[in-house]
C-alpha cells in the first residue's frame, strides 16, 4: 500500500475523499436518490426530497385513482392528496427494508378500498354503453366510440378484479409485485387479471370484430 | 405453462399466429383462435387506451401539499437542541455554572486588591569577594562604583593562584520601610513627609484600610 510522508495509507484519504464529494453531490441532487432515501430525508424535513418524490410519482398515482375511482378527476385530484399527505404527516410509517413503491400502491390500494366501502357508487357507463351503437361509424368516432365503451368496462370490474387489470396494465408491474401490493398470492393475482381480461373481452368483442 | 389462468401471458405477447404449435395447442385446449384474438386486442387496446390518457394532478395538490409540508416542518429545530435532558442534568448545569461564575468573579476581585498594594522590605546582602592587593575598604568602594546606586550585585572577578581568597561581608542597609500586614498599611514615621501623605486621614490616625 502506498504511504505519504507521514505514513498513513493514501488510499484511505482518497476513499474519504471520493465519499465526501459523492454525499454532498447526492444532497444537492436529490434525483440520483433511490424512493427510500428520498424517504428518509423526508423524515428529516427536507422539502426538496419531498419535491423529488411527488415529481416521480404525482402523476402516476393520479392517473391511478383516476382508474380505479371510476375515471372522475376530481377524487382522483382528492385522492392523490390525501396520499401524498399520509408521507408528510407520518413519513416514519415506512421501513426502509420495504420497497417504497410496493408500500406505495399499498396505501393507494386501501385509500381507494375505503373509497369502495364509504360510498357504493352505480358504475357510471352503464347509459354511455347501452347508446353506444347509436354513434354514427367514422373512423375518428369509431376510436372515441372505442375508447368509451373500454373505459366503462374497466368502471364495471369488481373492485379487486379492475386493481389487478390496473397495476398490470396501466402500471406495469409484474405478478409478483402486483401480489405483494394486494398481499394476496400470486395465483389469486393470474386468477384476477384472467377474469378482468375476459370481462372486457366480452365488451370490446362485438367492436374488434367490426374492425375485423 | 401451469395453467389456463397463465393463457393472458400468452395473449400479452402476440396473436395466435404468432405463437409457438405447442403454444397453440396449449391455447386450443381452452378458447377458440378467434377468442383468444380478442384477449389479445383487447389488451392492446387497454394499454393503448391507458397510455393516451392525458391526466394530470392540479397545481392546487401541489400547492396544498407545500403548505401542508412547510406547517409540519416549519417549526422543527435541529435534533440537537430538541434533544430531552434529565432534571437532574440540567440542575447539575445550573449548578456548575453558578459555580464557576463564582468562581471567576471571587478571582478577579482578589486580583484587584493585590494590585494595589506595595510592598517595601530591608534586606542584607551577604557578598563574597576576592581579596586582592587592595584594601578591603578600596575594593568594596571600586564594586560599588560598578553596581547601579543601592543596589549591590555579586561580581566575580579572576583570582590569580598565588593570591589567598578570603570571604569578606558587606552590609548595605537599604531603606527602611513599615512592616506590611494584609490589607492594612501602616506608615510609620512619614507623618508629613509629602502632600500627598499629610492628609487629614493621616493626622488623624496614622492608618489607612
Amino acid at each position: 500500500m502506498s504511504r505519504n510522508k507521514y505514513g498513513l495509507p493514501i488510499g484511505i484519504f482518497y476513499d474519504v475523499l471520493t465519499y465526501v464529494k459523492t454525499f454532498t453531490y447526492r444532497m444537492k441532487h436529490y434525483s440520483n436518490l433511490s424512493d427510500e432515501q428520498l424517504m428518509q430525508f423526508i423524515a428529516k424535513g427536507k422539502e426538496t426530497a419531498f419535491n423529488e418524490l411527488y415529481r416521480r410519482y404525482a402523476d402516476k398515482m393520479h392517473r391511478f385513482f383516476y382508474n380505479m375511482l371510476y375515471q372522475d378527476e376530481d377524487l382522483a385530484n382528492d385522492f392523490t392528496q390525501e396520499l401524498f399527505l399520509k408521507i408528510i404527516n407520518n413519513p416514519k410509517a415506512f421501513n426502509p427494508k420495504w420497497k417504497f413503491s410496493t408500500w406505495f400502491y399499498t396505501l393507494a390500494k386501501n385509500l381507494c378500498k375505503n373509497e369502495y366501502r364509504r360510498v357504493s357508487r352505480q358504475p357510471q357507463f352503464q347509459d354511455l354503453q347501452e347508446n353506444s351503437s347509436v354513434i354514427p361509424a367514422t373512423s375518428q368516432l369509431e376510436r372515441e366510440q372505442e375508447q368509451q365503451l373500454l373505459a366503462s368496462a374497466i368502471a364495471q370490474l369488481e373492485p379487486y378484479h379492475r386493481e389487478c387489470f390496473i397495476l398490470r396494465y396501466q402500471q406495469g408491474f409484474n405478478l409478483k409485485v402486483i401480489s405483494e401490493i394486494l398481499g394476496c398470492p400470486e395465483g389469486t393475482v393470474k386468477s384476477r387479471v384472467y377474469y378482468a381480461i375476459q370481462k372486457i373481452a366480452e365488451q370490446l368483442g362485438p367492436i374488434l370484430n367490426d374492425k375485423n | 405453462m401451469n395453467s389456463k389462468q397463465e393463457l393472458f401471458t400468452l395473449a400479452e405477447q402476440g396473436l395466435f399466429d404468432a405463437l409457438s404449435p405447442e403454444e397453440q395447442s396449449l391455447v386450443l385446449q381452452s378458447m377458440s383462435q378467434e377468442y383468444f384474438d380478442e384477449w389479445h386486442q383487447s389488451i392492446q387496446a387497454s394499454q393503448a387506451f391507458f397510455k393516451q390518457q392525458k391526466t394530470e394532478v392540479d397545481y392546487a395538490v401541489k400547492y396544498n401539499l407545500d403548505q401542508a409540508f412547510r406547517m409540519k416542518y416549519a417549526g422543527k429545530r435541529s435534533p440537537w437542541i430538541q434533544r430531552t435532558v434529565p432534571l437532574w442534568q440540567a440542575a447539575a448545569a445550573c449548578f456548575l455554572v453558578a459555580l464557576l461564575s463564582w468562581a471567576f468573579l471571587d478571582a478577579s476581585e482578589t486580583e484587584k486588591i493585590t494590585e494595589t498594594i506595595y510592598i517595601y522590605q530591608t534586606d542584607t546582602i551577604f557578598q563574597d569577594a576576592p581579596i586582592v592587593n587592595e584594601s578591603p575598604q578600596e575594593q568594596a568602594r571600586s564594586m560599588l562604583k560598578t553596581t547601579p546606586k543601592n543596589f549591590p550585585v555579586i561580581s566575580k572577578q579572576k583570582q590569580k593562584p598565588n593570591q589567598q581568597a578570603e570571604v569578606i561581608s558587606v552590609n548595605f542597609e537599604l531603606e527602611r520601610m513599615p512592616k506590611v500586614n494584609d490589607s492594612v498599611v501602616v506608615f510609620q514615621n512619614r507623618m508629613g513627609q509629602s502632600v500627598k501623605d499629610d492628609t487629614l486621614l493621616m493626622n488623624w490616625g496614622g492608618v489607612i484600610f
